[in-house]
């Protein structure tokens, strides 16, 4: 049974279309990874399925229609996007970030996760009355995929968590990222140029080149097909 | 005799403040001045006027008119707003607020003449002596009013689940949107709350300048120089940026020559030398220009 | 695989032709390029008007060049102020204050005896050296904060004339004595309405050579992409500050031949709503076009005798109500409108063009 139908003849910004004929699926608690170099597109995927770009097509979440639906509505349809670069409200503390991610839900189970939350990572509980932008890069990215979680959403989107981050910490965070995968049964759209971790954790992968999905498949294939290496795990 | 001039300052500041503050709240929604902010204040003042002219008590009426202005304010942002917002139109945005000051000032002058009206003062005549100083009631329930709908204001923001939506949204507009967060319904909230903060200002200043279709425009220029100076995205910068203009205007006002023209020239002053030396103001964030 | 699907999205071919469908509010939002007459027509209409406008002062009463003087004063500051925002994109609020600063220079240069064709030229030259002066800061600025500088300026401009009472008499204003010099026979009306014709014509062939040359690109790369600009070896600062103190400049003459024409000025003719009207008439005649200040122009001298004959309030409320549906639907202005309806026409017509 597939959560999220992505079938979208195009998209892009304004008059520039950057996606052409763009088909996947997203299973239930299921981990796809999407690779492909720089400005290949996957950003504008992951915008596309939250809302931020216009697409022709048909973007469904469990049957229900995303497509020209407000980015806000979609979230509350049960999509959290963690985009690329800083995904934290800098002025804002870093419990602050957290309740926001809840907004849309019960208050007290939301402070009570968020001090969960804080209490988990003793690196955010910390800091958790000052401002997130006076966090590491690897704190920010990790505080801002709890932001997300804590909206409980059925779909996680994630745009290069590894972007910036040194290797060490890239690998812990995706260890924490698998973890937290499997506790909450959250599906995930992982975009990333960093191939070795990201094939790591997913299940599926496939690779977007100008735009347009070239290989797709089981995420293992994908690590012993000859070009998906030369491109992206760099042998 | 200076203190004096320091405390009457601090008064009208504090409506200079209020003004300032409903810029600020515009500001921080939407990116942009509204120039019909003080056209909208001195609605509510007339409308304040009107309700105590048809019997209602004064606060009575103050309260009413914080409520229709709240709404007129948001439909404003609704249908002649939020479409060039969209659109990222900041010239034909700065074109339209002045055509709503413009047009406001116009219905206003329709519906109630260009004749001084008299409004009662909310907190009564008399003054209090001080010592060397004396400070009128009014003066003071103004002070009083205005800091306590400050520290309301400062409560919602940073107590309540849609204060912190609001900050979320300002603080990063795209983010808040993907978190489940309107900002389009955050941006219409900024604005009736600026709607009904100016009306409160329009109302507590009536009495002092009397009421009459130019009454604000001068007032809205303070503001702006007390927006300025307090830094145009920080509501506290406002509030003490309006009791700094009161203050100097008032010492303008009396210690220099031709005093009483040169005020006015004080706001132009304020607001080029804080723009030039310090432009994100004094307690506001430093703006990127993005690339 | 449930990944694995195959590219099921549909060709879909369903993006008609964006002009099939549009709005009118589209329609009326579309840029387009000045009218394109024949020669002969452009000639025609040249030397019709131009021999209706030399004529016009000879065969009227005063008070009809009086109104036509103006909307040619007016057309001069809208030339320019459109430059500033039209090509520029900065905005002000605040030309007022150049215009008073035109309009001064006359009258205080006029008690100082200096001839009055002279005096049009200080007229010009103090309010570009103060533009300049103002225009070095306000490159700093961007849109917004220059909007609210120059609001501030227009709004202290009265009081500061009354502030420099010594040299402005304060709240009691200057005569001026414009009269034509004793070789030219020419009433006073018909004199200044021949050197406001010939300050509008020169003001006119030179805007559009700016908006048409290099200068111009300039102005409108800086306003489009001030970065990009730069790269491209354009010098945003220098441009700016020009462009500033150039459009002051405009609006300095322009006050100065309305000293002459009304033959006093006080500080209360240079108020807020002065400079509001210059931007309704920029924005009414139609944004980065030159023929729109003519437009503009009469816009604002022929609407409020009309309003005002319905009621004080009627010219403020047309004002505000004009600046809010233009700034939505016809952001070329009246020029943008009369380019759409005329268009097509006019390319029709034969002849040879140039
Ligand atoms: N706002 C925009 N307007 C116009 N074009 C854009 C915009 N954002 C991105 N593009 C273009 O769309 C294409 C795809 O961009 P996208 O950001 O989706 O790439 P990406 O695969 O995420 O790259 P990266 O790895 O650098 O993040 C690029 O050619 C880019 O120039
Ligand atoms: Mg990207």
């Amino acid at each position: 049974m597939s959560l999220l139908h992505v079938d979208i003849a195009s998209a892009g910004y304004g008059p520039v279309t950057v996606l052409h004929d763009i088909a996947f699926e997203v299973k239930t608690s299921g981990r796809l990874v999407a690779l492909g170099a720089n400005g290949a597109g996957k950003t504008t995927v992951l915008r596309t399925i939250s809302g931020l770009t216009q697409a022709q097509g048909s973007i469904t979440l469990d049957g229900v229609e995303l497509v020209g639906l407000t980015p806000h509505r979609i979230a509350a349809a049960g999509v959290s996007h963690v985009p690329q670069g800083r995904g934290t409200f800098g002025d804002l503390t870093v419990k602050e970030n957290l309740l926001i991610g809840g907004n849309r839900r019960p208050w007290r189970t939301v402070l009570a996760e968020a001090d969960a939350w804080m209490e988990r990572f003793p690196r955010l509980g910390e800091r958790s009355s000052r401002p997130a932008s006076g966090l590491s890069g690897g704190e920010q990215q990790l505080l801002a995929i709890a932001r997300a979680l804590m909206a409980a959403p059925r779909l996680l989107l994630l745009d290069e968590p590894s972007l910036g981050l040194a290797p060490k910490i890239t690998t812990d965070l995706f260890a924490t990222l698998d973890e937290l995968g499997r506790e909450s049964d959250t599906a995930m759209l992982l975009v990333e140029q960093n191939a070795q971790v990201a094939l790591g954790i997913a299940e599926d992968a496939l690779v977007i080149e100008s735009g347009r999905i070239t290989v797709r498949g089981p995420a293992a294939d994908l690590r012993d097909n000859d070009d998906v290496r030369r491109a992206y795990l760099g042998v | 005799m200076l203190l004096q001039q320091v405390a009457d300052g601090i008064a009208t500041g504090a409506i200079y403040g209020a003004l300032a503050l409903a810029i600020v709240l515009v500001y921080r929604a939407s990116r942009t001045l509204n120039f019909a902010q003080g056209e909208l204040a001195l609605l509510g003042a007339y409308v304040s006027w009107q309700l105590t002219v048809w019997g209602l008590p004064l606060w009575a009426a103050l309260v009413l008119s914080m409520a229709i202005l709240a709404a007129l304010s948001a439909a404003m942002e609704r249908t002649l707003v939020r479409p060039l917002v969209k659109r990222h139109q900041a010239l034909p945005l700065i074109i339209v607020t002045l055509g709503m000051m413009i047009a406001l000032n116009a219905v206003i002058g329709w519906a109630w003449t260009y004749q001084t009206k008299e409004v009662p003062a909310l907190f009564g005549g008399g003054a209090l002596d001080l010592g060397e100083i004396a400070v009128s009631r009014q003066d003071i329930g103004i002070a009083v009013t205005v800091l306590a709908v400050a520290l309301g204001l400062g409560v919602l923001f940073e107590f309540t689940r849609m204060g912190l939506r609001m900050r979320a949204a300002v603080s990063a507009p795209e983010s808040a949107e993907l978190s489940g967060i309107s900002t389009g319904r955050t941006m219409t909230i900024g604005w009736a709350i600026a709607g009904a903060v100016g009306a409160l200002a329009g109302t507590l200043i009536a009495p002092e300048l009397f009421l009459h279709p130019g009454m604000m425009a001068p007032v809205l220029i303070y503001a702006f120089a007390a927006a300025t100076l307090g830094g145009l995205d920080s509501p506290v910068g406002a509030l003490l940026g309006g009791v700094a203009v009161g203050v100097v205007e008032n010492l303008a006002g009396s210690y220099l020559p031709h005093g009483s023209d040169f005020k006015q020239v004080v706001a132009l002053l304020i607001i080029v030398i804080v723009l030039l030396v310090r432009p994100q103001g004094m307690l506001g964030r430093r703006e990127v220009v993005r690339v | 695989m449930s990944v694995v699907t195959p590219p099921q999205a549909a060709r879909r071919a369903d993006r008609a032709a964006d002009g099939a469908r549009a709005s009118v509010a589209e329609w009326l939002r579309r840029p387009r390029p000045p009218l394109a007459p024949p020669r002969w027509l452009a000639i025609l209409a040249t030397a019709l008007g131009g021999i209706a406008l030399l004529g016009i002062p000879l065969v009227n009463p005063s008070y009809i060049n009086l109104t036509v003087t103006l909307v040619m004063i007016w057309t001069v500051v809208g030339l320019g102020l459109n430059l500033l925002v039209g090509f520029g994109g900065q905005v002000s609020l605040g030309h007022s204050a150049f215009f008073a600063i035109g309009a001064y220079a006359v009258a205080v240069g006029g008690e100082l005896g200096i001839p009055h064709p002279a005096t049009l030229l200080v007229a010009g030259m103090l309010p570009f050296a103060v533009g300049y002066v103002i225009g070095l800061p306000a490159l700093r600025l961007h849109g917004l904060q220059l909007g609210l500088v120059t609001l501030a300026l227009a709004m202290a401009t009265p009081a500061a004339i009354r502030a420099f009472e010594p040299l402005t008499h304060g709240s009691r204003g200057i005569a001026i004595d414009a009269d034509p010099p004793s070789w030219v026979p020419l009433a006073h009306d018909q004199w200044i309405y021949y050197l406001a014709l010939a300050a509008a014509v020169v003001a006119y062939l030179a805007t559009r050579r700016l908006a048409r040359g290099r200068l111009g690109r300039s102005f409108v790369a800086v306003r489009d992409a001030e970065l990009v600009a730069e790269t491209l070896g354009v010098n945003v600062w220098q441009t700016k500050t020009r462009l500033f103190a150039t459009s002051a400049a405009y609006a300095g003459v322009a006050g100065g031949l309305y000293a002459m024409l009304l033959e006093f000025v006080g500080p209360e003719n240079f108020n807020l709503a002065l400079s509001i009207s210059f931007v309704t008439l920029i924005v009414v005649g139609g944004l980065a076009t030159v023929p729109g200040a003519v437009l503009g122009a009469l816009f604002v001298q022929y609407v409020p005798t009309f309003t005002s004959s319905v009621s004080p309030a009627a010219t403020g409320a047309a004002y505000g109500v004009v600046l809010i549906v233009f700034a939505f639907f016809l952001p070329f202005g009246l020029v943008g409108l009369a380019r759409g309806a005329l268009g097509k026409v006019v390319d029709r017509l034969p002849g040879r063009r140039g």
